[in-house]
């Protein structure tokens, strides 16, 4: 598919130079966990990130989807993205002290 | 940090604040370095929410069908928030394609174009890395040499001209076919502000531009949309259907302004 006119393969070719390989895997992995996060928010907050970003409703649309005032939509979507936000920075947190974990457990 | 501008930070990025909010927003965030770095680490945020989205859709047949069932029952009965509650903690949970049942809302605007939803998707996977380009050249030029030959119709990708004194706002990137009904198309991938715009382009044969808010310019019918949380713009010209797809925060004839800036753009695009 990409290849010239003589037959050869340019090495400028089939490279996407966005991202090196450590970098997209670190971006899935974040993904992933972003998902496992969402995934284990309360029901009122799953719902309204998923209509809002996964779905792309407006939160007029939201409002009238769920039968709550738009008001209730942004508050719980601001309670939502902080609920994320910790979860994040929680998985950072853990990675970067891995080793020092089992210690903190008490009888 | 002025606390009314902060809470206008996931407004803005969610499109919901009305024009002059908007302006007023834009006009305290250029001179603000605090309230930019927070709008910066939300925009992360968001950014990274609509790319864990899931790159999975129900069928069209299976969407349609639950979509006349929920109308049915919201005509039937006034129970339609528990069942769309029902749906959407179905969905979450692991039904992963039905949560799309959740698109039968009211007033519904029309359906985007299968090609639309097939830029989406191009963009989604491409800011996951999961879409690598088969030429990647900063040269209009050379990325339209690339694709000669290789598409059922003639593509050249215009050289826009700089203005005296100011750089270009924006950089092609790279290119790649893409597969879309049983043709090639044209993905284009563009960078602005260091944020990727991805372009989609096939014959007018193809695909045909439809929903969204109609802006008119020059002749040409521009279809503006917000699909799963990006900014999409269709249009028609000389007998190929382009589709661009952004995650910037201006709407309707404000997005191609985002682009085309510059002086010479300006006189173009005002």
């Amino acid at each position: 598919m990409a290849e010239g006119a003589d037959g050869a393969l340019p090495d400028r070719w089939l490279v996407d130079d966005r991202l090196c390989p450590e970098q997209l895997l670190e971006q899935a992995r974040l993904h992933r966990h972003l998902q496992g996060a969402i995934e284990c928010l309360p029901e009122a907050f799953r719902e309204v990130i998923v209509l809002r970003y996964f779905e792309g409703l407006s939160y007029a649309e939201i409002a009238q989807v769920l039968g709550c005032p738009a008001g209730t939509v942004m508050s719980r979507l601001s309670r939502a993205k902080a609920a994320l936000r910790r979860q994040l920075r929680h998985l950072t947190e853990q990675e970067e002290a891995p080793v020092r974990r089992p210690e903190q457990h008490e009888g | 940090m002025d606390e009314h501008v902060r809470h206008h930070i996931p407004l803005y990025l969610d499109d919901e604040l009305q024009e002059d909010e908007r302006q007023a927003f834009e006009a305290h965030i250029r001179c603000c370095v605090s309230c930019r770095a927070a709008l910066d680490r939300e925009r992360w945020l968001v950014e990274q929410l609509r790319q864990a989205r899931p790159c999975y859709r129900a069928p069209q047949e299976l969407r349609d069908q639950v979509t006349s069932l929920l109308r049915r029952e919201r005509r039937a009965s006034r129970r339609l928030p528990q069942i769309a509650v029902l749906l959407a903690a179905m969905v979450v949970m692991g039904g992963g394609a039905l949560w799309l049942a959740l698109r039968a809302r009211p007033a519904a605007p029309t359906h985007p174009s299968a090609f639309a939803l097939a830029a989406v998707e191009a963009h989604q996977r491409y800011t996951r890395g999961q879409l690598p380009l088969d030429i990647v050249s900063d040269s209009p030029a050379e990325i339209s040499a690339w694709f000669a030959g290789r598409l059922p119709f003639n593509l050249k990708l215009p050289n826009y001209p700089e203005a005296p004194g100011q750089s270009k706002p924006y950089e092609v990137v790279g290119g790649r076919l893409l597969g879309f009904q049983q043709n090639y198309a044209a993905y284009v991938v563009y960078r602005l502000r260091n944020r990727p715009i991805s372009l989609l382009i096939t014959a007018a044969t193809v695909a045909q531009p439809s929903g969204g808010e109609v802006i008119p310019w020059q002749g040409l019918e521009f279809h503006f949309a917000a699909i799963h949380g990006w900014k999409v713009l269709t249009w028609m010209d000389n007998g190929l259907t382009y589709v661009l797809v952004s995650d910037f925060e201006e709407r309707g004839q404000a997005s191609c302004i985002v682009c085309h800036a510059s002086t010479y753009d300006q006189r173009v695009f005002k």
